[in-house]
């Protein structure tokens, strides 16, 4: 080395261009963690929705707050004093634990627009019979004590407007209150809902959130020592997602420190050396460098799924220089035997590059984000250990020991040779007959929630009157009065929906705001001053009403004629703004009107009445199904790549190969270990995601990789021996990290851990039974 | 078991003539009151309203039975059902064909008559003090029990409840609102 300039070492210039490459992917690189980036632009006009309102809805921002561990009075004092310091921290658009319900502006706001707001405004109601009627009510209600709050109102609102709005927009799950804030049934909570200014999805913010909101708990806590005891529960989209995001980044931390002090051990105790293991790791990450910065160069950001799961997938790229290594004998050059097994692992991690090239052609950002990651990892990682990591192999060379027992192990699963065909039969057997679902199609076991955060999730949503919902209909329209206007009109369908059974109950926008139109139409039907005054001194008759008692009722009225009608604009900062913008929305260039639908009974007669509708404007939505759908059509797109790129794989083996006897005992193996693997998923109670169908690509690739090397044409039996052990060596260390994966609480990292390593260990195995032991005729083949 | 109570002659007979005049302390009061019985009387009850010209009258039937349920049966002039058991409020108008159930704390006059008479009724003056200051005059054979509240938030719907009695009999409950409305019950018990 010493003869050569520094410069025209290639391992040198490598170093240099890794490190620049590096700290710039460092300086640049986003990596995002939103779940919905990863999927299409949704497919149809109700995936695009749902994605939408996943990632930008209302409802992804807020925040559910629950107190307990004190006696609830207790309870409601610290609610009062949290709910003050949290709205000194500016974070949210608004706080509610049933106090701001009871401000006097709300309230005034909803009593000054009673006449355009009630839903029982009509000329009738002003006559000299309706006027009586009303008044006989008011005076029969003056004896019980259920209407005492009414009483004050009564000389401007006889005929019970104001107390018609409060009624119509009233929930049906509205939370108990106790000493006037939010408490659950049970009286063991107290509760707030929290609205953030940040999007749901807007983890960075959201994490800092998140712990303001447990300092402001802190400082809550210090305030009173009767407070002590209490605990403070949070949930909500933001925080499970804040929350998976940890549980992921502690977990990856935890298991690939893990994985590389195994990994490490193994491979240090194989070569009674660190060299190899240490020098392993120049091809990887080389190879994680390149790929994370070819991805964010061409997507403008690398998304955490890919990262995680592309790292794995690389990971086993430490194959290619343990294959090297392994093959060094004393006394040989590192180049010879690079030259020599270059061929091999070369086409082994083409045909990898073209199994995960199909990836690269789907047109869901996760899925291509994930192919072109792994192609320039494989091939920078294949490259560098090809032409930069033989100069850096120090002489003597470690070798590995295990060489005999590497081939005693293939000794022994050859002498199972005869019973291969049945690796073939009975997984397809098994897969036949049994009649558990075989595909995961529940989006909700992809989550790392635990079931009890989903329970008090679930607890905290009744108490609060707000709970998720799964059937919508959904209106759009190019103006919100449009909007407004056609949900009236559905109104009385919907009700004969309820009356039919299908439904318990739905929640339409115009029930908060009517439109204009209802508005205006309700501002006619006043009549002018003298009239309503000769009706009202007629209506009087025979009651003890005081005389002049309804003179504010005169005036209203009068005014309410003028008034100028409400609209969205008008509720902000009410506690109304909320479950309005739920409700009625801009999203993009079109206005979204959503009507949840309650304790949907026949969802069959919901779609049969949409269908007969016959108006692409309004649509019935199962969000269950959508997901559903969503789901299918990702895990379908990934089995169609997946086959195109086995097919592409077969395709260049064959023309590489050019002998069909070779060619099948490349093939059977990895055939029968495929169909063995998802056999064994399936026996193990794994549904078949998305996620698996991406490892088996990863295992195809290792299984290629594994027969290839043991029908590689070898020299001697001691040359055999030296593959077999590299196989082996690979092998263990693949098994070694995804075992490990298999054993974590991220549904995700199991699948791929499970699928992996099983798929290894029955490469190995399928390879093994099959490989030619006869080595002289082998060598004299060549 | 429930206890029946006697009909307040036979009982005013058995009480010693000492008793009936010494005034009376809260404690002698919550001893008298917390015998638990089921109580079966017949209300007429004037409703004071400053919007009115005259008052309203209604009449009916008041049931208590122990521990926590109470019914108050408006006959006249229209017929209406309260039932409030622990926190719960039955309420139904036969006329208009309403009937539903709710819950006491979304009411909160009718909560804090509902407390406020029927721990006087059980003479669970733990409760009571609580929710109210309470003051007490008179005898045994004629006392005043004076419940105002200690909270705002019900100091906004009730000025004050004032119970008057006879021994372990509530004669007459008399309900004052802030704005000067008051509804006045009389109440006298049937003998069963």
């Amino acid at each position: 080395m010493s003869a050569r300039k520094w410069y025209g070492n290639p391992a040198t210039l490598w170093f240099l261009l890794l490190t620049v490459l590096g700290c710039w992917a460092l300086a640049t690189t986003r990596v995002q963690t939103e779940l919905s980036l990863l999927f299409p632009e949704g497919r149809t006009s109700k995936q695009q929705l749902l994605l939408n309102a996943l990632r930008e809805g209302p409802s992804s921002r807020l925040i559910l707050i629950g107190l307990e561990g004190a006696p609830i009075d207790v309870l409601t004092e610290a609610n009062r004093v949290l709910a003050a310091n949290m709205q000194k921290t500016r974070d949210f658009v608004s706080i509610n634990n049933g106090e701001r319900a009871n401000t006097g502006n709300e309230k005034d706001q909803l009593f000054r627009y009673r006449y355009l707001l009630s839903p029982n405004i009509k000329k009738a109601r002003f006559t000299t019979h309706g006027l009586h009627q009303a008044l006989a009510n008011r005076l029969h209600e003056l004896t019980t004590p259920l209407s005492s709050l009414l009483k004050s109102k009564l000389p401007a609102d006889p005929t019970n407007e104001y107390w018609h709005v409060v009624q119509s927009w009233m929930t049906d799950t509205k939370p108990r209150i106790h000493k006037g804030l939010w408490v659950t049934p049970d009286r063991s909570r107290s509760l707030l809902l929290a609205e953030t200014k940040a999007a749901g999805f807007d983890l960075d913010k959201q994490r800092h959130i998140q712990s303001r909101i447990r300092k402001a708990f802190r400082l809550t806590l210090s305030k009173d020592p009767t407070f002590r005891p209490i605990r403070l529960l949070l949930t909500g989209p933001a925080v499970f997602a804040v929350e998976t995001e940890r549980t992921v980044k502690t977990e990856s931390t935890w298991l690939s420190l893990i994985a590389l002090m195994l990994v490490a051990a193994f491979l240090v105790a194989t070569f009674r050396s660190p060299t190899p293991m240490i020098l392993s790791l120049v091809p990887l990450f080389s190879g994680m460098v390149a790929a994370v910065v070819s991805v964010n160069l061409l997507f403008g950001f690398i998304h955490g799924i890919t990262l995680a799961f592309g790292a794995t997938l690389i990971g086993v790229t430490v194959d290619y220089p343990i294959h090297l290594f392994s093959h060094l004998v004393d006394g040989d050059s590192v180049k010879s035997r690079i030259a020599d097994i270059w061929p091999t692992m070369f086409l082994g991690a083409g045909t990898t590059i073209i199994g995960y090239g199909a990836l690269w052609f789907s047109g869901f950002p996760g899925l291509a984000q994930l192919g072109l990651f792994a192609i320039v990892g494989v091939l920078v990682a294949c490259v560098v250990t090809r032409w930069v990591l033989p100069p850096l192999i120090p002489k003597p060379f470690p070798t590995n020991r295990l060489g005999k027992p590497a081939i005693r192990l293939t000794h022994f699963f050859q002498r199972g040779r005869s019973l291969f065909l049945l690796l073939i039969i009975l997984p397809v057997f098994y897969l036949g007959v049994s009649t558990e679902p075989f595909w995961e199609t529940d989006i909700a076991n992809f989550t790392t929630i635990p079931r009890e955060e989903k329970e008090l999730d679930r607890q905290l949503r009744q108490a609060m009157g707000a709970p998720s919902v799964r059937d919508l209909i959904v209106i759009t329209g190019p103006t919100e009065q449009d909007v407004l206007g056609h949900s009236e009109a559905l109104k009385q369908p919907l009700h004969l929906l309820v009356q039919q059974g299908a439904m318990e109950g739905y929640d339409l926008a115009t029930r908060y705001l009517p439109s204009r139109k209802t508005q205006v139409s309700r501002q006619a039907a006043l009549p002018d001053p003298e009239t309503l005054k000769t009706h009202l001194l007629a209506a009087m008759r025979g009651l003890p009403f005081k005389k002049h008692l309804f003179e504010p009722f005169l005036q209203d009225v009068a005014q309410a004629r003028m008034q100028d009608t409400i609209a969205s604009e008008d509720f902000q900062g009410t506690t109304l703004e909320l479950k309005l913008q739920s409700l009625l929305f801009k999203d993009k260039e079109q206005w979204v009107s959503v009507v949840p639908l309650r304790a949907v009974k026949d969802r069959g007669m919901i779609s049969q009445w949409n269908d007969v509708l016959e108006d692409p404007r309004v649509f019935y939505l199962d969000l269950k199904e959508q997901s559903h759908d969503i789901i299918v059509t990702y895990r379908d797109e990934a089995l169609r790549l997946v086959s195109w790129g086995t097919f592409a794989i077969c395709v260049v083996l064959a023309i590489r190969i050019r002998s069909l006897w070779l060619f099948s005992s490349v093939l059977l193996p990895i055939a029968g270990s495929l169909l063995v693997v998802m056999a064994l998923l399936h026996f193990l109670g794994e549904r078949i995601s998305l996620f698996h169908l991406s490892s088996l690509l990863l295992v195809l690739g290792l299984g290629l990789d594994y027969t290839l090397f043991f029908n590689r044409t070898v020299d001697s039996p001691a040359q055999r021996n030296q593959t077999v052990a590299s196989i082996l060596i690979c092998g263990t260390t693949t098994i070694l990290v995804f075992g490990l994966l298999s054993f974590s609480e991220i549904p995700v990292f199991r699948a791929i851990g499970l699928t992996v390593a099983l798929g290894t260990l029955m490469s190995f195995a399928c390879s093994a039974m099959l490989a030619r032991n006869d080595v002289a005729s082998r060598a004299s083949l060549r | 078991m429930i206890i029946t109570w006697s009909a307040p002659q036979s009982e005013q007979s058995t009480v010693p003539k000492e008793a009936h005049d010494s005034p009376l302390t809260l404690h002698d009061l919550q001893v008298a009151l917390t015998t638990h019985p089921t109580y079966h009387a017949t209300f007429q009850e004037k409703h004071f309203s400053t919007l009115l010209t005259k008052p309203l009258m209604t009449s009916g039937i008041l049931t208590f039975t122990p521990p926590a349920t109470m019914e108050k049966h408006i006959l006249t002039p229209f017929e209406e059902i309260y039932v409030v058991e622990e926190e719960q409020v039955h309420f139904e108008n036969p006329l208009k064909g309403i009937s539903k159930t709710f819950f006491l704390d979304e009411h909160p006059l009718l909560q804090g008559i509902s407390i406020g008479v029927r721990s006087a009724l059980t003479g669970d003056f733990e409760t009571l003090r609580h929710i109210f200051t309470l003051k007490v005059e008179g005898t045994k054979s004629q006392w005043a029990l004076r419940l105002e509240p200690l909270d705002d938030s019900l100091a906004e719907v009730i000025d004050c409840i004032s119970l008057t009695g006879h021994h372990h009999d509530i004669t007459s409950i008399n309900i004052h609102e802030p704005n000067g409305d008051y509804a006045l019950m009389i109440i006298e018990k049937v003998a069963n």
